[in-house]
């Protein structure tokens, strides 16, 4: 009963903040270039198709889908100020996300397949499309999986922003401030180590890292990627992370401000 | 009937104990003022109890049921602090809103009529309110939830004197028109003292009294006279602080009177909540814990 109300109230703010975001990359994408067009007198040199060309159409809304997952602890105020826990804001907001990603994913493709694939007369404008859209030759199949995958990605993204974002919230902004400097020096120390070690040092080659990916992203000597082992590995992930968020969720407590 | 019960709640923050063992017994339709010195663990249990932090022991419940993450006891509660969970940028019409669509109802009629005499522009958005009008939005939502535990943590900060008259009128009058548990909040002893029907005091994270207000100012007793006299007649007696003016000593005892004769020279009365609390949490010189130096 409350899931329902609280999947409603958060519906409507984020599917508002999308509206606004769709709206300010298209005043800064489209309207802006053509306004500095006319200013500067070379309105012949604009041109709408080019202008929607770029990627950032369907980049925009995966990264809007990352940025509102490592958000929460605002709505959790309001909620928890309203008598909701936290298992029902968990709830709610997976189903959320479920939707947006679901009326995010269809937009791309569709903005994919309708617009820019008849202006860029390319076939590969996305990771699926680029990579594994070889591997089935029946178009609507290929249209559904690439639906899955795209989607699958986008489900990850969001959940990994979850997870970040939760994390964080654990912590006080100082704790935050410390873990958000040190994990990248952390992780480059780390990545530059190993790198060196693989240079150096024979017997340090792990090739299993390097089997281990390309089995993941189902590489394939000859002929096309195989999408499904990717498929696999990105529900397996999905399942981890959810269930490390709902426990992050758990978790969740005001903050002494 | 509602009742809302704290079990053995403790907390700490590092080393410092907040509350330790904290047993509390809410019944319904009752105000109950929750007094402390500041740092005395009154927030952070206004906190747990509404689940808003966790407890390191213990449960708080709602008709026997436990309410941590529990929406239908959750649903019950109200706690207006001032702790601003509501977002800068919103509108106090859309928080009004979805308040009332997450609490299942709204009293509107309630809502106007305070709107009007606190004169509160609800078109505004929240970060724009001033410390009072802050206080006045909450207070306007903490009266007209349904809910049956409305708890109010420091209810008239940033109210003038105009303000806080009004909306203590305001409260009785809700309180009378839809009786339930009020739990108030607060260092204005003397304001609260004539609305509250029982008084609980929190001290170093400890409870030290709780009891119906009738009963407590029945144990104060003022013993003013000569310092020989009210010494002589107070002896063994729970004395908690003393005043001298002069030749004069006023002790205060709190506590049961025996069958002593009371000399001529010395007056017995009453002594108010104010003077009880600062002597029992130990405020000044004349407090308790100097009496037994």
């Amino acid at each position: 009963m409350k899931t329902n109300k609280v999947t409603k109230f958060l519906f409507r703010r984020q599917v508002i903040g999308l509206a606004e975001m769709y709206l300010f990359l298209f005043a800064a994408f489209l309207i802006l270039p053509f306004l500095f067009s006319a200013i500067s007198g070379s309105l012949d040199d604009y041109s709408l198709s080019q202008q929607m060309q770029g990627s950032w159409v369907t980049a925009a809304f995966g990264v809007y889908m990352f940025a509102i997952s490592t958000l929460s602890y605002e709505n959790f105020k309001f909620l928890i100020q309203n008598g909701i826990s936290r298992p029902t804001f968990f709830n709610a907001q997976i189903v959320v996300n479920g939707l947006l990603i679901l009326i995010g994913n269809t937009f791309n493709l569709v903005y994919q397949y309708l617009v820019l694939m008849p202006l860029v007369h390319a076939r590969n404008t996305n990771i699926f499309m680029s990579s594994y859209s070889g591997y089935i030759h029946n178009s609507i199949l290929d249209f559904i999986a690439n639906f899955i995958f795209s989607g699958l990605l986008l489900v990850v993204g969001a959940l990994f922003g979850m997870v970040i974002g939760n994390f964080l919230t654990l912590f006080s902004k100082f704790v935050q401030r410390i873990i958000l400097i040190a994990t990248p020096v952390i992780g480059y120390i780390t990545l530059m180590y190993t790198a060196s070690r693989v240079i150096l040092d024979r017997n340090f080659q792990m090739t299993w890292v390097a089997n281990f990916a390309k089995f993941i992203l189902g590489y394939r000597a000859t002929g096309s990627y195989d999408p499904f082992p990717m498929i696999v590995a990105m529900v397996v992930i999905a399942v981890v992370m959810l269930l490390i968020t709902r426990y992050l969720f758990s978790k969740k407590q005001l903050k002494r401000e | 009937m509602s009742v809302l019960e704290v079990n053995h709640i403790s907390k700490s923050f590092g080393s410092k104990h907040v509350l330790s063992d904290i047993n509390l017994t809410f019944e319904d339709n009752k105000i109950y003022g929750l007094l402390g010195r500041n740092g005395a663990g009154k927030s952070t249990l206004l906190s747990i109890m509404t689940n808003r932090n966790f407890a390191d022991n213990g449960e708080v419940k709602i008709d026997s049921e436990d309410v941590s993450d529990n929406d239908s006891k959750l649903g019950l509660m109200y706690l207006m602090s001032e702790v601003n969970l509501y977002a800068d940028g919103w509108k106090l019409t859309q928080i009004m809103k979805d308040s009332e669509s997450l609490y299942g109802g709204f009293d509107h009629q309630l809502a106007d009529h305070l709107i009007q005499e606190f004169g509160l522009d609800v078109n505004q958005k929240f970060g724009k309110l001033s410390t009072g009008y802050n206080s006045i939005f909450k207070l306007i939502l903490a009266l007209c939830l349904p809910v049956r535990f409305v708890l109010l943590d420091e209810p008239v900060l940033g109210l003038d004197a105009n303000h806080r008259e009004l909306f203590y009128s305001e409260l009785i009058q809700s309180y009378s028109d839809n009786p339930r548990t009020f739990i108030i909040s607060t260092h204005l002893i003397e304001e609260v003292a004539n609305i509250i029907s029982d008084v609980i005091v929190l001290d170093q994270g400890r409870v030290i009294l709780n009891q119906p207000v009738e009963d407590v100012l029945a144990k104060t007793h003022s013993v003013v006279g000569p310092q020989k006299d009210v010494e002589q007649y107070t002896k063994g007696l729970n004395v908690i602080g003393h005043d001298m003016m002069g030749t004069i000593r006023a002790n205060y005892v709190y506590g049961d009177l025996d069958d002593r004769i009371l000399p001529d020279t010395v007056q017995l009365s009453n002594f108010d909540l104010q003077k009880l609390f600062i002597f029992l949490t130990n405020q000044y010189e004349g407090s308790g814990k100097n009496e037994n130096k």
